[in-house]
């Protein structure tokens, strides 16, 4: 099992690092310079070029790509994220100030999708061709259709101007001391949207996933046998059915993350979303490079806990 | 997923002599998918909605009451009235005509994204599962690397670094979202691999490459259909968010959008809901519309997989 964890990981790192040099080839290619973004054009007046010059000699910009790349992975393998391009502050202690946000959003989203899709889910399953399995069909393709921006949008409109029931914006009311209710309330709206736009997924999965296994031979011996429906559902159908689910989250969790981004932008949620658009606007190269790899280290991770997950649910795989 | 009642397959009429006509349309593979699909009354409707919403987007100039670009400071954000049904925007641009101009955006980004995404998918996913050894390890690995991240933030990276516009959206999604019908299709042609009708062609001496081009992508053509088109209802979301976020396709040219993101205000928000519940509205219906259709063919074409 060890050995197998230990290889799963061996086998990420090049992945990884493949990643990175796409991504930091890529950026600097891309037209657009981040020096004469950063420089003032006050001054750039008089001796301008020189200045922008310097500056990119500074930031070793002028040097070759695969030479800025050998670098950078020299300065990061050293634990040095570099210094963001807009206010000359380390990555490190952005990225720090910005991952519980989007880690608190995401958590709760898909607890949000799976509480509220796989019941439903499970539902439609049971009671296949009937109204609810026909609604709730309908309704996990509406989730999957409406755009998260324009629910949002909605959303403020109802709940906050109209309702005035919850805020419209940030993760906690400024100037207030730390309070759990008031964290809780400023969550529910952006966390909701971005549930809710996953549940539907969670539903069909569920659903169909339950119906393969209604039909097992194993089923109609439990049957057979006298078992109660509540007992065959409970304990011979669910537990299996519910085992794909694991490596569904972990998919998911990429479809989540570009989710939160735009939910971020309109929520004015201070988390790792609204850092990246920013970084890709302002071309702020080791923003952006750290960025990346956060996003590959946590994609690579939530398929391996997945993965491992699914081992230790089903024996099956790991005799393979 | 069934949505609709199930649909079996008629039996086969007794009195063959008395019904000619419509024994022919039953008996075709395609003829009893397409029955499938027209009793699929979700899909139908999908039908309709697209097909009046194109008609709108081809024949805007005739429709559109008047020009989306002209702009008249006199009607700033001007609520709905004789002349303008659904207002006016920050321009004093008609809101309903910009709304009509910006369908052709959605369809067009959708439908070419669409097919380029599934074109690039349906050539690697049949290499990859016809030729199998190496090939398939290198274009699959691949495959995971682009399904591990998320494509929406590539794609606002490529289009913010190379310079949005409708044509960077539309290649930003079909180079970026193959990867899915890259899948399906190599899983089918793994399937087929084996078949007796590949096997018969690779007796008879035809080439590899042949064989490819003319029996196993054919095969693989009708069930790729479905996921051309839940691809086309992503491509529309994506492009939206795009925009949205001032990502995509650029002012004063309208998109669904782009409409939304000029009516990111909460003055707006409060009290000009003709500004931003049109546009939100019509991705809505659009990209559901799609997804039913998306789903009666999945059902007509697969009855096996009607779960």
């Amino acid at each position: 099992m060890w050995q197998w964890i230990l290889r799963r990981i061996l086998i990420s790192i090049p992945v990884f690092a493949g990643i990175t040099l796409l991504t930091f080839v890529f950026v600097r290619l891309a037209p657009g310079d981040p020096v004469r973004m950063m420089v003032n054009p006050e001054y750039m007046a008089g001796d301008a070029e020189a200045y922008i010059q310097r500056v990119r000699a500074d930031l070793g910009l002028d040097q070759p790509v695969p030479i800025q790349y050998v670098r950078w992975v020299g300065q990061v393998m050293q634990g040095n994220l570099g210094f963001s391009y807009q206010d000359r502050r380390p990555v490190a202690d952005i990225l720090k100030e910005r991952i519980w946000p989007t880690t608190k959003l995401m958590g709760t989203a898909l607890l949000v999708a799976l509480l509220l899709g796989v019941p439903v889910g499970i539902l439609a399953a049971l009671k296949q061709y009937s109204w609810i399995d026909y609604v709730s069909a309908v309704l996990s393709l509406t989730t999957i259709s409406v755009p998260s921006f324009f629910l949002g949008l909605a959303a403020i409109y109802v709940f906050s101007l109209r309702l005035n029931l919850l805020p419209t914006s940030g993760m906690f009311t400024a100037g207030a001391p730390p309070d759990f209710w008031d964290d809780a309330r400023h969550l529910i709206l952006p966390a909701g949207i971005l549930g809710f736009n996953l549940a539907g997924q969670f539903a069909r999965y569920a659903r169909s996933s339950l119906l393969e296994v209604i039909r097992q031979d194993y089923l109609t011996t439990a049957r057979a046998k006298g078992l109660s429906a509540r007992a065959v559902t409970l304990r011979h159908a669910l537990p299996n059915a519910l085992i794909p689910l694991i490596t569904l989250v972990g998919v998911q969790i990429p479809v989540l993350f570009a989710g939160a981004v735009v939910i971020e932008q309109i929520f004015s949620w201070p988390g790792m979303g609204q850092l990246a658009l920013s970084s890709i606007t302002q071309r702020d190269y080791p923003v952006l490079m750290v960025f990346t790899m956060a996003i590959a280290v946590l994609v690579l991770l939530s398929n391996l806990v997945a993965d491992i997950s699914y081992a230790v649910v089903d024996p099956r795989i790991r005799l393979r | 997923m069934s949505a609709a009642a199930p649909a079996m397959p008629a039996p086969p009429p007794l009195a063959v002599a008395a019904q000619p006509a419509r024994l022919r349309t039953v008996r075709t593979p395609a003829g009893m998918a397409l029955r499938r699909f027209g009793r699929h009354r979700l899909a139908m409707f999908g039908v309709l909605v697209i097909g009046l919403i194109a008609l709108a987007a081809l024949f805007a100039p005739l429709i559109a009451p008047s020009d989306p670009l002209k702009v008249d400071l006199a009607f700033f954000r001007k609520p709905p009235n004789e002349v303008h049904p659904l207002g006016t925007d920050s321009a004093g641009r008609d809101v309903l005509s910009r709304l009509i101009y910006a369908g052709q955006v959605s369809l067009t980004v959708g439908l070419v994204a669409a097919v380029m995404a599934t074109s690039i998918g349906l050539v690697l996913g049949s290499i990859s599962g016809h030729y199998g050894g190496w090939v398939d390890a290198v274009i699959m690995r691949t495959t995971d690397v682009f399904l591990a991240f998320p494509s929406l933030m590539v794609i606002i990276t490529v289009v913010a670094l190379v310079g949005p516009s409708m044509g960077t959206i539309i290649l930003g999604i079909g180079l970026f979202n193959w990867p899915t019908a890259c899948r399906i299709v190599r899983g089918l042609a793994l399937s087929l691999r084996e078949q007796d009708f590949i096997l018969a062609a690779r007796a008879l001496g035809s080439p590899e490459g042949r064989i490819v081009a003319r029996h196993l992508i054919p095969s693989v053509l009708s069930p790729l259909t479905v996921t051309a088109t839940f691809a086309v209802a992503q491509a529309i979301l994506t492009e939206a968010a795009l925009s949205f976020l001032g990502l995509g396709v650029r002012p004063p040219q309208a998109s669904w959008g782009n409409m939304l993101n000029e009516a990111q205000s909460l003055t707006i928000l409060e009290s000009m809901p003709w500004l931003w519940l049109p546009p939100g509205v019509a991705i809505a219906v659009t990209v559901l519309a799609i997804n039913f259709i998306g789903d009666g063919l999945r059902d007509a074409l697969d009855p096996r997989q009607r779960l």
